[in-house]
């Protein structure tokens, strides 16, 4: 047990979420292969068949897949794939909360990409 | 003072239904008794009221530690005040306890001498010396005996909640194991002759220094006690 | 007041509960007092409250010896889990008491809290649930006024709705009139917020003796690669380590205030309740 879930998104939510980060991150290489359910259960402590929506969800949308009798595995293409994925929700997800705060503070257009001009 | 006032409030509340109870059974006891030997005229009936408010006083006193103690304690009390108002307690217990019997004799021997009934007698620690001495003289004597058997009760609640089952019994072992061999060695004809020498006046004042000398060392048995008893 | 406990031993036959404990603790203040079980919790309060002798060294409050000492108890008022108050004895009886036991009892907040937790005077201790017996030993320790109040798995029995009236009426009486409360618990969750100090007593010692949100600060959990964790771990004591999806976890206890982290490890503070269970599954050899 060494972290703990948070109470406001659904939990198979956070499962599929811990392992996108895992392998955006590159702690799960392609062909890796993942924890199994059980394992997924007694870490986060939840029931197994919450951990398996999570997985599920995953292996739908090709990010891992399932050998039979062997265990899951992380896709060839599953960091392109989710790269892909992020960026195209990066705009709703990261810019639009900054520019209506950004408006909210009465910065104006120019002072904020000055702003991210500097930090890089 | 208000520790002592709430001490012996706390301990009035823990005994007074044990006091009801028992005066209750106690009262139809001996009035049974009294309509037997009525009923009955040949049959000899003795009463035995002190000797069962000796006994329930005895078995009472000796759950008294594991009743109080913790409950005082915790609320406050030191351990000295706590012998002290546990002491006061019982003293007033056999206070108590002997205006009872002494109503009781003076019912009894009131409807003896207005049935007539013959067949009854209404034993009390006063025939030991004098039958015709007063209930008052009764009463002191009652008393103080009550007084003394519930001191001996209370050191026997000490040395089983300081040394738990295993020291308790072993105490009790030892004492029985002196009481037989007082047979063979004939300890208890000079006592009873002894006993028997005295006069109400002795008694009383023997009684009361028992009393006093076991609460003594059941000051010193519990100086240091702990609310966690030995049993545990 | 002060409570000052030096080289504070306890000893039962062979086992040593306690070990040579020394701390301070000032109040007023809510204090929490933690450690799983056999930890020397009940052992520490039951001294405190002049129950049971030390094997060695002392307690004293405002520099008096606690033990045998019956005019300083008459300001602590110690709460138990269980057998508190006398069986055969009605609730209005048992005011009554409290009122002779306690110079500071308030009877009008007493009468009050009574409605509160809907508990009736002339019931007796011995016909009522183990939850109401419960409530009744909250409403004496909040209404005795004592500058000490002690209260020792205070909620046997008493259901999330009891248990949240008390943190609020804890709260309540503690902003009224501050005093010295020590709290308990094994429902860290729910109580830790009350503490301003915390205490958390492991194997007959003080493992954690900070304010709360030094705690928060000082003891974190990161996440991230091994070579960029033990870099920031540096010379820092560790709770606990695991991994999971190659991913290096490690719970951190920090002396001062932690230095930055690097960015790439992700870094959360740990709950109280989650810090005792770590602590129960580690042997203090690994810790210390």
């Amino acid at each position: 047990m060494n972290i703990i879930l948070e109470g406001d998104k659904p939990i198979f939510q956070q499962i599929k979420e811990q392992i996108e980060d895992a392998i955006i991150d590159g702690f799960l290489m392609a062909e890796e292969r993942i924890p199994s359910i059980n394992e997924f259960a007694k870490e986060y402590q939840i029931n197994p068949a919450t951990a398996n929506k999570g997985v599920n969800e995953l292996v739908d949308r090709g990010i891992i897949y399932k050998k039979r009798g062997v265990g899951m595995f992380v896709s060839s293409d599953a960091r392109k794939i989710l790269i892909e994925e992020r960026k195209q929700s990066f705009e709703s997800s990261y810019l639009n909360p900054l520019i209506s705060e950004a408006e909210r503070l009465g910065i104006t257009l120019e002072e904020l990409i000055d702003m991210i001009g500097r930090k890089k | 003072m208000n520790q002592i006032k709430g001490g012996l409030y706390t301990l009035f509340l823990s005994y007074k239904r044990d006091f009801y109870i028992f005066t209750a059974i106690n009262t139809m006891f001996l009035f049974l008794s009294l309509i037997m030997g009525m009923l009955f005229p040949d049959i000899t009936i003795m009463t035995i009221g002190i000797v069962m408010v000796l006994i329930f006083t005895f078995i009472i006193s000796m759950k008294l530690l594991d009743r109080s103690l913790a409950i005082l304690l915790r609320y406050g009390l030191n351990r000295s005040r706590y012998i002290a108002v546990t002491g006061g307690f019982m003293l007033l217990w056999s206070l108590a306890n002997a205006a009872v019997l002494f109503i009781i004799n003076a019912l009894l021997l009131f409807f003896t001498k207005q049935f007539d009934v013959t067949s009854v007698t209404v034993p009390r620690l006063t025939m030991l010396y004098d039958n015709s001495l007063s209930l008052v003289v009764n009463y002191v004597m009652d008393a103080s005996a009550i007084f003394m058997l519930a001191m001996a009760g209370m050191l026997t609640s000490v040395i089983f909640y300081r040394f738990g089952s295993i020291g308790g019994y072993s105490f009790f072992g030892v004492i029985l194991a002196l009481l037989f061999i007082g047979v063979p060695l004939k300890w208890y004809g000079p006592l009873v002759d002894g006993l028997l020498s005295w006069n109400a006046a002795l008694f009383v004042v023997a009684m009361l220094a028992i009393a006093v000398a076991v609460l003594a060392i059941v000051w010193l048995l519990t100086r240091r006690v702990s609310t966690v008893s030995a049993n545990v | 007041m002060n409570i000052k406990v030096s080289q504070l031993t306890k000893q039962y036959r062979n086992r040593k509960v306690l070990d040579e404990v020394s701390f301070n603790l000032q109040g007023p203040a809510i204090i929490g007092f933690l450690g799983h079980n056999g930890a020397g919790k009940t052992s520490f309060l039951n001294m405190l409250a002049g129950l049971v002798a030390p094997s060695s060294g002392t307690i004293e409050v405002e520099g008096e010896p606690v033990f045998n000492n019956g005019e300083l108890m008459k300001q602590v008022c110690f709460i138990a889990e269980t057998g508190n108050f006398p069986l055969h004895v009605s609730i209005g009886q048992v005011l009554t008491l409290n009122k002779l036991f306690f110079p500071n009892w308030n009877e009008e907040l007493a009468e009050e809290l009574l409605e509160q937790f809907s508990l009736r005077k002339k019931d007796k201790i011995k016909n009522m649930s183990k939850g109401m017996v419960s409530a009744l030993g909250i409403i004496t320790g909040l209404a005795s006024g004592a500058p000490i109040t002690i209260f020792d798995e205070p909620y046997i029995g008493m259901d999330a709705s009891g248990r949240q009236l008390f943190y609020e009426l804890l709260v309540e009486q503690h902003a009224l009139e501050p005093r010295t409360f020590i709290l308990s618990t094994h429902l860290i969750d729910e109580a830790s917020n009350l503490f301003e100090d915390v205490l958390i007593m492991h194997e007959g010692k003080v493992l954690v003796h900070q304010p709360y949100e030094d705690i928060q600060t000082n003891i974190v959990k990161a996440k991230g690669r091994q070579e960029e964790l033990e870099a920031y771990i540096g010379s820092s004591k560790v709770i606990h380590r695991s991994k999971f999806m190659n991913e290096h976890t490690a719970v951190i206890m920090h002396e001062n205030v932690p230095a930055a982290a690097p960015a790439s490890l992700k870094l959360e503070s740990i709950k109280l309740q989650e810090l005792m269970v770590l602590l129960s599954k580690n042997k203090r050899r690994e810790i210390g």
